[in-house]
This record gives C-alpha cells, sequence and structure tokens, in this order.
C-alpha cells in the first residue's frame, strides 16, 4: 500500500486543471481565455511527520497460541468478541482464547494487558472499531 | 490486528496510516455491532468480511499467520510537505478545486491571493508563519499545526474584513474546532464580550444566534473554514464522520452576550473567567449537538419544569448545558432566587439528574464511562455502585449567557461544553 494519502475519490486536480485550461484555450473559446486567472494560497495546515512502525511478527501456525479477545469497551464489542471465542472454542479447538476488556476508556492505554499478553507470547485481535 | 465496522473503512486506514502501520492488517464487521443479538453476532461471524468479501475468520487466522512483507516491517520518519500555491487558474475552477477537496463548505469563497492575505495580516502584529495552534478532527487523531497566515487565508476565503481579524486569530488561538468529525454530528459556539463587540457591531438581540449580523456571519463562517482546513480539509469518510450532520455547524453562531440584558448580580461571562470588564474576550463552546427553546417558567412548578427542560434532551454522559437566558427571562430566575449566575449553574448542577439504573444503560455513557469506572475513576466508580434508584447529577460543565431581542419570554438550552476563553487584544 502506497504512504500517499488515501485518496478522498476526487482528483488531483491542479495538473488537469492546467489541461483542461488550455484544451479550452485551443477550442478558440474567446471568454475563458480573456477570463481573470488567480493563483491562491493553501488554506490547510501542516500535518506531523509520520513515524512508520513495523508490525509484529506473525507465528507459522496458530496451533497451541494463546489469542487474546480485548474489548475496547465500544458499542457491543464485548458481546461480539464473546460470540467469536465461542466460535473459535468449536471450530480452533488447539488455540486458547482468552477474553479481556481493556481498561478505561476506548482510547486509552493499558500497558499491563499489553505485559501480559506479551508474557505468553499471545497473539491479540481488539474489537469492535468504530 | 483490529476488527472494524465497515462503515469506518477509508477512516480506518486514514488513522493507521497516521499512526505509521498503512497496512495494518484489519478485518471488518457489518455496522452496526451495537444493538444486535448474539445470534446476529453469530452470523456476523460465520459470514464474510463485507469489504474484503474473504470468509471473516478466514481472514483472521490468515491475518495472524501471513509472514510480514517489506512494506509491513518499514520503519523511519516520513515528513509530508503540501502544495503552497495553486493555480494560476480561473476562479471557477480554483473553487472547483477546492470544493472537491472539501476546502470549501461548497459555497462560493473569495479567492485567497497573495495580495489579499497580504492586507488581512496587517491587521495584526503577530508573524504571519508563527505557529497558532494545533487542531486534530477528534481526539484520537493526529494533531495538525496552524500558523497566522493559515487563519488569514482561511479569513480571506470566508469574505472576513482585516478589521474582524484579531476577533478570529482569538478564535483559533482557543484551539475550538467547529467541525469536529465525531460521528455525533456536533457543532460549536462563540460568545464575545467587551470592547470588540461595540468595535465589530456583532449582534447580542434578535436573531444573534443566527446569520443576521454581518460580523458575526463573516467570523463564524472563517471559524468553520479554518476548523475544516487546519487538519487538511474535512472530507466525508475520513476526516468527517457526522452521521446525520449538524446545521449548527455550518456557519458557528458567533455572537456577544447582551450585557444590557443582566440583571443585578448577574456577570457577564468574561468576568466569570476572570477577565475585566473592558477586555475583548471570546470564549468557545463544542459539543453542540442540539438547541431546546421553552417560554418563561411558572412560579408554580419551575423546579420541576426547569429539571425536565434541562435535562430532557441528550445522553447523560455529556456533561455540558448551555443555558442561553433572553434578558424577559430573567425577572422570574431572580424571584426563584437565582440573583447571580452561579446560584443558577449550582442549582442545575445539583438537581439535574438521571436515576442510576437507567445511567448506566445509555449507550453513550456505556461507551464512554462504563471502562473509566471498571478503571477506577471517580466519580464513576463510586456511581456504578449506588443503588439502582440513586440520582446521578451528571451535569458538570454548565453556563449561563444571557442573550436575545426579549421580543417574547423564550430561551434555551443547548448540549454545548464551555471550553476556553481567549483575549482578542493579545491578537492585534
Amino acid at each position: 500500500m502506497s504512504l500517499a494519502r488515501r485518496s478522498h475519490r476526487v482528483p488531483q486536480a491542479i495538473g488537469g486543471l492546467a489541461v483542461f485550461g488550455i484544451a479550452m484555450a485551443c477550442a478558440g473559446i474567446a471568454s475563458a481565455a480573456e477570463e481573470a486567472r488567480y493563483t491562491v494560497l493553501n488554506p490547510t495546515g501542516n500535518p506531523p511527520p509520520i513515524e512508520r512502525r513495523a508490525m509484529a511478527p506473525r507465528p507459522a501456525s496458530l496451533s497451541g497460541k494463546t489469542v487474546y479477545l480485548v474489548d475496547e469497551t465500544f458499542d457491543g464489542g464485548d458481546k461480539f468478541l464473546q460470540q467469536m471465542q465461542a466460535w473459535m472454542g468449536v471450530h480452533m479447538p488447539d488455540v486458547k482464547t482468552v477474553f479481556r476488556a481493556k481498561k478505561g476508556a476506548y482510547a486509552a492505554d493499558d500497558p499491563d494487558l499489553w505485559k501480559e499478553i506479551k508474557s505468553v507470547n499471545g497473539l491479540m485481535i481488539m474489537a469492535i472499531g468504530h | 490486528m483490529g476488527i472494524i465496522i465497515d462503515a469506518l473503512v477509508d477512516l480506518v486506514h486514514d488513522k493507521a496510516y497516521e499512526e505509521g502501520m498503512p497496512a495494518l492488517r484489519l478485518a471488518f464487521t457489518h455496522t452496526p455491532v451495537g444493538g444486535k443479538t448474539r445470534k446476529e453476532l453469530d452470523a456476523y461471524i460465520a459470514g464474510e468480511d463485507p469489504v474484503t468479501k474473504r470468509p471473516f475468520m478466514e481472514e483472521i487466522k490468515d491475518d495472524l499467520t501471513r509472514p510480514l512483507n517489506d512494506e509491513e516491517q518499514k520503519t523511519g520518519t516520513v515528513k509530508r510537505e503540501k502544495k503552497r500555491f495553486i493555480g494560476p487558474d480561473t476562479a471557477d475552477n480554483i473553487q472547483k478545486y477546492f470544493d472537491e477537496r472539501f476546502w470549501t463548505d461548497q459555497l462560493p469563497i473569495i479567492m485567497p491571493t497573495e495580495e489579499r492575505v497580504a492586507a488581512m495580516l496587517t491587521a495584526t502584529h503577530h508573524r504571519p508563519d508563527e505557529i497558532i495552534g494545533e487542531m486534530r478532527v477528534t481526539g484520537e487523531r493526529e494533531a495538525w499545526q496552524y500558523t497566522v497566515e493559515t487563519v488569514a487565508i482561511n479569513a480571506v476565503m470566508a469574505g472576513a474584513k482585516p478589521e474582524m481579524f484579531p476577533a478570529i486569530l482569538a478564535l483559533a488561538a482557543s484551539r475550538t474546532n467547529a467541525h469536529s468529525s465525531s460521528t455525533s454530528s456536533m457543532a460549536a459556539m462563540a460568545v464575545f464580550n467587551g470592547a470588540i463587540v461595540k468595535e465589530l457591531d456583532l449582534n447580542s438581540s434578535t436573531g444573534a444566534l443566527g446569520l443576521y449580523n454581518n460580523s458575526g456571519a463573516l467570523i463564524g463562517r472563517a471559524w468553520s473554514l479554518l476548523s475544516m482546513n487546519a487538519t487538511g480539509g474535512s472530507v466525508p469518510g475520513h476526516t468527517y464522520e457526522g452521521v446525520q450532520g449538524n446545521p449548527m455547524s455550518d456557519v458557528p453562531a458567533v455572537f456577544a452576550e447582551n450585557i444590557a440584558g443582566l440583571p443585578p448580580g448577574w456577570k457577564p461571562l468574561h468576568v466569570q473567567k476572570g477577565f475585566s470588564m473592558d477586555q475583548s474576550v471570546v470564549s468557545t463552546f463544542d459539543g453542540c449537538q442540539s438547541q431546546n427553546t421553552m417560554m418563561v417558567l411558572a412560579d408554580e412548578d419551575w423546579d420541576y419544569t426547569l429539571k425536565r427542560f434541562i435535562g430532557g434532551v441528550g445522553s447523560p454522559q455529556r456533561g455540558g448545558k448551555l443555558l442561553l437566558i433572553d434578558p424577559s427571562v430573567t425577572p422570574p430566575l431572580l424571584r426563584f432566587g437565582f440573583d447571580s449566575k452561579e446560584k443558577l449553574i449550582k442549582w442545575v448542577k445539583e438537581n439535574v439528574t438521571v436515576p442510576k439504573y437507567h445511567y448506566w444503560l445509555d449507550q453513550e455513557v456505556i461507551n464512554y464511562k462504563l471502562g473509566p469506572a471498571r478503571a477506577g475513576r471517580e466519580p464513576y466508580a463510586t456511581w456504578l455502585k449506588l443503588p439502582e434508584d440513586a440520582p446521578i447529577p451528571y451535569l458538570d460543565n454548565v453556563e449561563v449567557v444571557v442573550v436575545g431581542g426579549s421580543g417574547n419570554i423564550r430561551w434555551s438550552v443547548n448540549e454545548c461544553a464551555y471550553r476556553r476563553s481567549v483575549k482578542v487584544d493579545d491578537w492585534r
């Protein structure tokens, strides 16, 4: 995936505007040629730099692993993950699952939980992003 | 890895990009999850990812075990540059270019040429490249910085005049975002007090909260455009997520407090916030979601009606209320013993309550307060242990502003929370 900001489903049009302008001029439309042209300042703020982060290495298999199902406490994530846990119990019996509700509000850090997951070399699925 | 509702597919990729993991592995489920039965959730889980169309659980297994590719292991710093100038081109084409990027409110703008921006900048002694603040689309998104020049560009686009620029800069310095991207569709308001009110002829009377005053309308539009553009544009699905939108956020209400209408003992808002009477100050409010109006309170049941009226709208998760009181309504309030704003505010905070049972069933309360309560944060931890019928006094951010033209004994309450007050003269 490109690191460019995701498309906003609009053309990156300034090049297109120039082409459009040229096309209009070539078409001999006198009024377009005489119309005032402006150079304007960009009204947007300044984005911060991005610090790239590597994702966690993946195991070759989930067999024998512990998967933490972490509820970030928003809009029914607890029920969703509990149903996932039940599904995994039936369809992935060689995987241990642990349900946890993250401490604090949905955006709050929970370093104790991350430490616990690391201590058992576990994996994490967090839900529900809303 | 994370599981996300499919309504937010664009937003979550933006967020992953901002956090430096643009290829973050995500699985999507149908929207909504909240309010669904366990059986319905089972169907989600056994079905397919509505975005990738892959079997949901197979995708999760694959995301957890597939070896990382080079892109997923990249580290380092990525700087983002923006183009300073746009054009030359016709006004129509530039308007279209701006509209497509949601750099406008989809209404015609004044072209922000260097000359017009320079003229706006003559109204302040601050350097154009001075960083005046930063804004986030929501509290969880990255902070973008904006300069005095950024504010001037947006002020020109709004049609504001240079004499309004210090007031607009003060609003910008408040760092209050008038275009929060919350799915709750929130708006903002600003109240001016002090000498600036006369200087700019700001409205405190009939129609003060609407577009019936040139200064208020233009300052409000400049604040609105700045709030959209300080964070790179207000793009639906990416940087604007208001489920229904909010008509109050198109041009935020910018008005003056009706000082002449203040009854004896009631201080103007800026004096309440520690400023002197003659200082020019703007005070901002955000989180505004609705405005509810009513007529005068009756002597026989004013306390019942006041509680019902103020507590009758919105989730008790939100602790903010802004009481916008027309001067015609103040005599009965004085009669009920509210001889200062502070007494009225105290009464509201203590008496507008919701039973504990209903408080903890409110979905917004569950989303925002249950986690902190379980983590021991007060007062929520204590509220969680109360008897089911115990009253919860959930309002903690209540303000009173006198505004209106006394054409009727009507007043209103708005779900706004006070943010901060900024001196205008610091930005001249």
